[in-house]
């Protein structure tokens, strides 16, 4: 996955460190990541110093500055290894597992909307507005996971740094990656269920203009 | 030149419609223009008609296609019209003219003319129409009184609605608001009486009551029956009447154009796909009879969206196609032989002046000697094959119905192997490379054939990974002294979407095929339909309520989209506007939090859109 800064920043499993996890990039920019759970590290290469922070579930891992070229980053600050933890595991440990940040239920504001409209057209309107109804709300409430583990998001800015003369000096404006990890089961789920957004690989065109033959 | 140009097209052409009107393509009268590239690119956004109506949108459209493309090359562009309108790029080389003749005329012509989708774009009177328009808002603009300010007003916000024109084709026999209401009325009078005699019994009464809520409720609404034409319910006078005569004629105006694209946009792969058919198919039959030359230049052409293995799954065109050759496969038959007429050719030895001739115009047997054609026809038996299966699934369907009745379980998995065949391939040819560049053997995995036997998925993953990585590294273990990593990392992105989609769809065949098919055409656009136009016969300073018809499989709307609509809804309604929809919190990943809820979006008088969840 390439940051807008051009920097190539990956999720490899740490037990095959010689292997790129397949991997889809989404509409919206989330990266789809098969990897099973387990030890992982994060792999940059970047053309500039830069500064990176990592955090897993919203759940702060490192923040660190590397050189330019290619670096594996694999533990934390803590000492410990990255690790992508199922959500019972994840429970199980210290740490609590990231809940869903439930949207809470106030009173409906009626300020500044117009209530000419008849209440129960507007509660016929609501009613219908579900294709299937509340039983398909409901299917969609049940597929929205109570626990997310596996989200991935590495931050990465350019260290400043004194500019070469004659060089333009790099953007030092900072860019977020973001990974959803899944076991290979899990993200094949994932990869059908969001097949709509799935931005196509770019076309890999013949060198030559097929209309006229002449070299591009 | 030009005439020689004309001469040989027109010799063309008269094969193709012996081979057309033989397989049983029945298209409008099409007419051929010579187009150049520039004034292609020009047209586009004007539907190809220059007597089109101006709106800033479509130089927009222009400027973003230079910007995109720059010097790009449009093969064709065609009209559905009757006649119709066939723009063929002047610069085609005339082996590329033969195809895009098939593929336009024979195609898409014929795809107009005979898909019921097409059945009210009103393809007779559609050149006058956009003229007629054209003149309107010229006239309209130039009018001191009303200028170019105000027509752009309205007409920004018709665009902004103008996929919310309805199902098309019109269902004809609905029965009209006023019906039902009548029907409503006399049944609540009914269930009213019935209530009252009292003879039910408590469970029967509380039924009844349920019954008489839900009718009274209905009977509140104007219109009774959801309307999705917006557009058509916002210009009708009777629900908007401070509308004046020149706004109305504007929206009816952008309405009558989103009416005529939408089934263009609604048969995207399925017209692509039969178009792509008949510009192989057509070529092949004996009355058309290529010169060698051009016979081994073709396969090029025909398999230009169909040569990477990704785009089998997201083309337009090669999806559309492969569906097509699906049913051919699945239905067709060969039915006997019929007798048809060849162009007569006689042969010779090449000139020095023979080979001088512009190459297109260079008609070679495969042993390179010069062929003539005499003008006359000879008789030769060809194979009869029935296709009344493909031209049926061509006249009743659209994309939405045609991937969920042909994209069958079967034929993914025909794509799939093929795909997966397509892989070994490649596999072989980069280990091959990897092996010549100085790859050790755990990095070019060889003999990869000993590798790929009866390969699973996962020994294919393991080799994409592996790859993958090096790709990823190329310059850096370049520098560390490894050769240069001789496969791009587009062509490993490529595989590796591959083996994910084969495994998504072994994981789950039923989500992935929905999902596919929300990929084609207006199945991305919404649903938003007219549940209540303001209270009856008051003062008319009622709300407009729209209502999004989710489709938790669809997922929610954009935010700013939703503001959009409502504020361009309000423009035009001149009152309060609503829509109701349903949403979910997510995070800037698109992540869910939290429950999905009902929603409402609301804009007054001020034009500002305020929100909130309904319960």
């Amino acid at each position: 996955m390439q940051s807008k800064n051009g920097i190539a920043i990956d999720v490899l499993n740490a037990n095959t460190p010689n292997r790129l996890p397949l991997n889809v990039l989404l509409e919206g920019g989330l990266t789809l990541v098969k990897v099973p759970h387990g030890p992982f590290k994060v792999r940059l290469i970047t053309p500039h110093p830069t500064d990176v922070a990592i955090t897993l579930d919203q759940k702060s891992l490192l923040s660190a500055k590397i050189p330019a070229g290619i670096t594996e980053l694999a533990m934390g600050q803590d000492g410990r290894a990255f690790e992508f933890k199922s959500a019972a595991d994840t429970a199980r440990g210290a740490g609590s597992p990231m809940v869903c940040e439930e949207v809470s239920a106030s009173e409906v504001p009626t300020e500044g909307f117009d209530e000419d409209v008849s209440p129960d057209v507007l509660a016929g309107a609501v009613r219908d507005v579900v294709v299937g109804g509340e039983e398909a709300l409901a299917m969609l409430e049940s597929t929205q996971p109570e626990h997310i583990t596996g989200f991935l998001i590495v931050s990465v800015k350019f260290t400043e740094q004194a500019p070469i003369p004659g060089v333009v000096p790099p953007p030092y404006d900072e860019d977020q990656v973001a990974f959803q990890m899944n076991p290979p089961e899990d993200h094949n789920q994932m990869v059908a269920a969001n097949f709509h957004k799935i931005v196509p690989p770019e076309k890999i065109e013949p060198r030559w203009c097929s209309c006229c033959r002449r070299d591009k | 030149m030009y005439d020689k140009l004309i001469k040989h097209i027109r010799m063309w052409d008269e094969r193709l419609t012996r081979a057309g009107v033989r397989v049983g393509l029945k298209p409008y009268e099409t007419r051929y223009e010579l187009v150049g590239d520039d004034q292609m690119v020009r047209l586009i956004p004007y539907v190809m008609l220059p007597a089109h109506y101006r709106h800033w949108s479509f130089g927009k459209k222009y400027e973003q296609q230079m910007k995109d493309g720059g010097n790009f090359h449009i093969f064709e562009a065609v009209i559905n019209s009757s006649p119709s309108f066939c723009y063929l790029g002047v610069t085609n080389r005339l082996p590329m003219q033969l195809l895009v003749m098939a593929h336009a005329k024979w195609g898409h012509v014929d795809f107009f003319a005979n898909n019921e989708t097409f059945g009210d774009s009103g393809a007779d009177s559609i050149i006058e129409r956009l003229a007629q328009n054209g003149e309107f808002v010229k006239r309209l603009t130039r009018d001191p009184a009303y200028g170019v300010e105000k027509v752009e007003w309205i007409l920004d916000a018709a665009h902004a609605l103008d996929d919310h024109v309805g199902w098309v084709p019109a269902i004809k026999d609905r029965v009209s608001d006023k019906l039902v209401r009548k029907e409503l009325e006399h049944q609540l009078v009914e269930l009213r009486q019935r209530l009252k005699q009292a003879e039910s019994s408590e469970f029967e009464s509380r039924g009844i009551q349920e019954r008489i809520d839900e009718i009274a409720a209905r009977l509140k609404r104007d219109p009774i029956n959801p309307v999705s034409d917006v557009l058509s319910f916002i210009m009708d006078e009777r629900n908007n009447p401070r509308l004046g005569d020149e706004e109305r004629g504007l929206i009816a105006i952008v309405r009558d154009q989103a009416l005529y694209l939408h089934p263009q946009a609604r048969t995207k792969f399925m017209n692509e796909g039969w178009a792509s058919y008949w510009e192989k198919n057509l070529l092949l039959q004996p009355e058309v009879s290529m010169p060698a030359n051009w016979a081994m230049e073709m396969p090029q052409y025909w398999s230009m969206h169909d040569r990477q293995a990704t785009a089998w799954y997201f083309d337009p065109y090669a999806l559309g196609l492969s569906c097509f050759e699906y049913i051919d496969r699945e239905h067709g038959f060969d039915d006997g032989e019929v007798e048809v007429d060849a162009p007569s050719f006689t042969t010779r030895e090449a000139t020095a002046a023979d080979n001088d001739e512009e190459s297109d115009f260079q008609y070679r047997t495969v042993d390179g000697k010069v062929i003539e054609y005499t003008g006359e026809t000879h008789k030769v038996m060809t194979v009869n094959r029935n296709r009344d299966k493909m031209f049926q699934v061509r006249q009743h369907h659209e994309d939405k119905s045609f991937f969920r009745e042909y994209l069958t379980e079967k034929h993914v998995q025909h794509i799939n192997a093929k795909a997966l065949e397509w892989m070994h391939r490649v596999c072989g040819v980069i280990s091959r490379q990897l092996r010549a560049s100085g790859f050790p053997p755990a990095v070019s995995f060889h003999p990869i054939e000993q590798k790929l036997t009866n390969a699973s998925l996962e020994v294919f993953n393991e080799i994409v990974e592996t790859w993958s990585n090096f790709a990823q590294m190329g310059q850096q273990l370049q520098q560390q002294g490894w050769p240069a990593f001789p496969v791009p990392p587009q062509t490993l992105q490529v595989m590796g979407t591959i083996l994910q989609i084969v495994a998504a769809y072994d994981q789950d065949k039923a989500k992935f095929r929905s999902m596919l098919i929300l990929r084609t055409g207006r199945h991305s656009i919404p649903d938003i339909e007219v549940v209540d136009g303001g209270p009856l016969s008051q003062d008319l300073t009622g709300s407009l309520t729209l209502r999004h018809v989710f489709d938790p499989t669809f997922g929610f709307l954009k935010q700013s989209e939703c503001k959009d609509t409502v504020r361009y809804a309000r423009r035009l309604w001149g009152r309060p506007v609503r829509l109701i929809t349903v949403e979910q919190a997510q995070d800037r990943w698109g992540r869910p939090i939290g429950s999905p809820r009902p929603y409402e979006y609301f804009c007054d008088e001020d034009g500002e859109v305020r929100e909130r969840y309904l319960a």
